[in-house]
C-alpha cells in the first residue's frame, strides 16, 4: 500500500466505471422514458374519445409548430420570475438560517414569524401584494421567494447544525475563530441539505410565479398569464400546452440540481452509488 | 503539614513552566439542587515528554478530566496550567492537540487537506513556528499514509482513518497531545496495529501526552505513568509508574515486568469496583 504511487487505486478502476456509467445510463433512462410513454398513449385513447375534456397529444404539439415564439417568450419570463424570486428567497433564507445557528434567542423569536409566513395561503397574500407593489415583476419575485423561504430556512439550520460535536471540539481546542467553524466546517456540512432544499424549492418556485400571474398579468405575460386567459377562452388546447413547458422547466431544473449535487458533493454519501 | 503543603505549593510552581499540572479540580454535573459530582479533588502533574494514561471503569470522569485540560469543559475549582499558561491561552496559541474517540475528519476534504485543516485555523498564532504543507506531507508518510494522501476518508479503513486523525493533531507541532479512546471504535486488529504505530511514533518524538483508555494492555505498553482512577465519584487512586525500559518493541507484551505492571493495574482497578481480590 505505501509503496504503491498515489493515484494507483483511481487509475486502475477507470475502465469497469466507465462501463458501468454506461449500464447505469440504460437503467436510469428506460424505466421513465417507457412510464412516460404510457402515460402519453393513455392519454392519447382518452382524448380521441372525449375531445372536449382534453385536447389529443398532436394538438398540443401543433400549438408549440404554429406559434413557438409565444410560448418561448412567456416561458423566459416565467422563469425570469422564478430564478430570481428563489434565489432572493434562498438568498435571504440562509443568512437567515445562520443568524439563527449563531443565537437561540433569535430562532426563538424570529422561527414563529417563518411559521406564520409559510401557512398563509400564497394564493391569499397575492393579490395584496399587487395592491401594494402594482403590476410589474417586483410582486412575482416576491410571491416566488416567499414561497421558498421556509422550506430553505429549515433545511439551511438543520444543515448548519449538522457537524459532528467531536469535530466541533476539534476546532474548539484549534481555537478557531466563529468565522473559521462557520467556513471550515459548517458551510460546507450544509451543502448537501442546501441542494436538497433547491431541488424542492425551485420547482416550488415556478408554482409561485404561475400563482402570482394569475391574480395579476399586468405587464408581465407569463404561463400563468397564458393559461388565465386561454381558459377564459375555453382555449384547452393553449392550456396544456402551457402546462407541458412549465412541467419541462420543472424536469430541466431539477436535473440541473441533480447535476450539481453530484458534481460537487461527491465526497456526500448522498451521491455516491452503491455498487449491487 | 504547614510544611507538606509548602512542598506542595512549590512542587506546583516548578512544574508550571515546564510540564501540565491539573492542581484541585472540581465538576459536577446537573441542575442546581441535583449536582452529581464527575471528579472530585484531582491532583495531577505531567512532566515535559511523559506519556501519561487515565484509566478507570466507565463513569469515572476520565473523559470529563481530559476535556476539562482540552478546555472543552470549564471546572466548578482549580485550575490547569500547560506550560505555565491557563488553557485559554494554551488553546490561543495552538499548544493543544485534541484527538477524539472517532477520527472526527472532514469528509469533503483529502487525507491531506485533513492534516492541513490546524495550519488553515487560527494562524496568527502559529506564525511563529513557519508550518508549511510540505510537513503535512512529510508526517503523513511518516505515519505510513504517504499512498492515500489524496484520497478521501471514506475510502480509508477505520484504523487509517484514526491514524489521519493522529496525524491532524501532530501537525502543528503542539505542546501537549491529549487522546480520548483513540483506538476504542477499532476492532481488536486494528487497535493492535494502531497502538505499535503510536508507540513508535511517540518513542521518535517524546511528546507530551495525556491518553484516556479503558484498555489495561494499552495503558501499559503505551505509558510512562499510569492513573487509576475511581467512580463515582472520580477520584484518582493510584498512579502506577511503569518503569519497562524503552524503546518498547514488539514483544514488550510477552515481558515478565509487563506482566507484573499489568497485574498491579489490574488489582487497584477491581479495588476501584469494591470487589474482593
Amino acid at each position: 500500500m505505501t509503496g504503491a504511487p498515489g493515484n494507483d487505486p483511481q487509475s486502475a478502476s477507470v475502465n469497469p466505471k466507465k462501463s458501468r456509467w454506461r449500464a447505469m445510463g440504460m437503467q436510469m433512462w428506460i424505466p421513465p422514458l417507457v412510464c412516460f410513454g404510457v402515460i402519453v398513449l393513455a392519454w392519447q385513447l382518452y382524448a380521441v374519445h372525449n375531445a372536449y375534456v382534453i385536447p389529443t397529444v398532436p394538438q398540443i404539439v401543433d400549438q408549440f409548430r404554429t406559434q413557438p415564439g409565444l410560448y418561448w417568450h412567456d416561458m423566459l419570463i416565467t422563469l425570469q420570475e422564478a430564478v430570481v424570486g428563489a434565489s432572493c428567497g434562498m438568498a435571504a433564507a440562509f443568512l437567515l438560517a445562520v443568524l439563527m445557528s449563531r443565537n437561540r434567542v433569535l430562532e426563538r423569536s424570529l422561527m414563529p414569524l417563518a411559521v406564520v409566513l409559510n401557512v398563509t395561503p400564497i394564493v391569499a397574500i397575492a393579490p395584496g401584494l399587487v395592491v401594494a407593489f402594482g403590476f410589474g415583476f417586483t410582486p412575482k419575485y416576491i410571491i416566488a421567494g416567499v414561497i421558498v423561504f421556509f422550506p430553505f430556512l429549515v433545511n439551511a439550520l438543520v444543515g448548519l447544525r449538522s457537524p459532528d460535536p467531536e469535530v466541533h471540539d476539534v476546532f474548539i481546542t484549534l481555537y478557531a475563530s466563529r468565522w473559521e467553524v462557520l467556513w471550515h466546517l459548517e458551510l460546507p456540512s450544509c451543502l448537501p441539505y442546501l441542494f436538497a432544499a433547491a431541488r424542492i424549492c425551485l420547482p416550488l418556485s415556478l408554482i409561485g410565479a404561475v400563482v402570482a400571474e394569475f391574480s395579476a398579468a399586468g405587464e408581465t405575460t407569463g404561463l400563468g398569464s397564458l393559461i388565465q386567459t386561454s381558459a377564459n377562452q375555453a382555449d384547452l388546447k393553449a392550456v396544456y400546452a402551457s402546462v407541458v413547458v412549465l412541467a419541462l422547466l420543472g424536469i430541466g431544473m431539477t436535473s440541473i440540481i441533480v447535476m450539481l449535487h453530484r458534481r460537487l458533493l461527491s465526497w456526500h454519501s448522498s451521491s455516491r452509488t452503491r455498487p449491487q | 503539614m504547614s510544611d507538606y503543603a509548602a512542598r506542595l505549593v512549590n512542587d506546583v510552581s516548578a512544574a508550571d513552566d515546564d510540564g501540565v499540572s491539573i492542581s484541585g479540580i472540581w465538576k459536577a454535573f446537573g441542575k442546581e439542587n441535583d449536582r452529581t459530582a464527575v471528579v472530585e479533588d484531582i491532583n495531577l502533574r505531567i512532566r515535559r515528554g511523559q506519556f501519561v494514561t487515565l484509566i478507570g471503569p466507565s463513569g469515572c470522569g476520565k473523559s470529563t478530566l481530559l476535556r476539562i485540560v482540552a478546555g472543552l469543559i470549564k471546572p466548578d475549582r482549580g485550575s490547569v496550567s500547560i506550560y505555565g499558561e491557563t488553557v485559554c491561552h494554551a488553546a490561543a496559541s495552538k499548544h493543544i492537540g485534541f484527538v477524539p474517540q472517532t477520527p472526527a475528519l472532514l469528509p469533503w476534504r483529502t487525507v491531506i487537506e485533513n492534516v492541513e485543516l490546524p495550519l488553515q485555523i487560527n494562524k496568527r498564532s502559529s506564525s511563529g513556528r513557519d508550518r508549511r504543507s510540505s510537513d503535512a506531507r512529510e508526517l503523513l508518510e511518516s505515519f505510513g499514509l504517504g499512498g492515500v494522501l489524496n484520497l478521501r476518508p471514506h475510502e480509508l479503513s477505520g484504523g487509517m482513518q484514526q491514524r489521519v486523525a493522529i496525524a491532524r493533531a501532530f501537525v502543528f507541532d503542539p505542546m501537549i497531545l491529549l487522546m480520548d479512546e483513540p483506538f476504542s471504535a477499532l476492532d481488536e486488529f486494528a487497535r493492535e496495529a494502531q497502538r505499535r504505530g503510536l508507540l513508535e511514533l511517540w518513542q521518535s518524538n517524546q511528546k507530551t501526552v495525556l491518553f484516556v483508555t479503558h484498555s489495561v494492555a494499552e495503558a501499559v505498553e503505551l505509558s510512562d505513568v499510569i492513573v487509576v482512577m475511581s467512580s463515582e465519584p472520580g477520584r484518582i487512586r493510584t498512579v502506577i509508574p511503569v518503569n519497562l525500559p524503552r524503546p518498547r518493541g514488539n514483544f514488550v507484551e510477552n515481558s515478565a515486568a509487563f506482566h507484573m505492571v499489568e497485574a498491579e493495574v489490574r488489582g487497584r482497578l477491581r479495588n476501584t469496583w469494591g470487589q474482593p481480590e
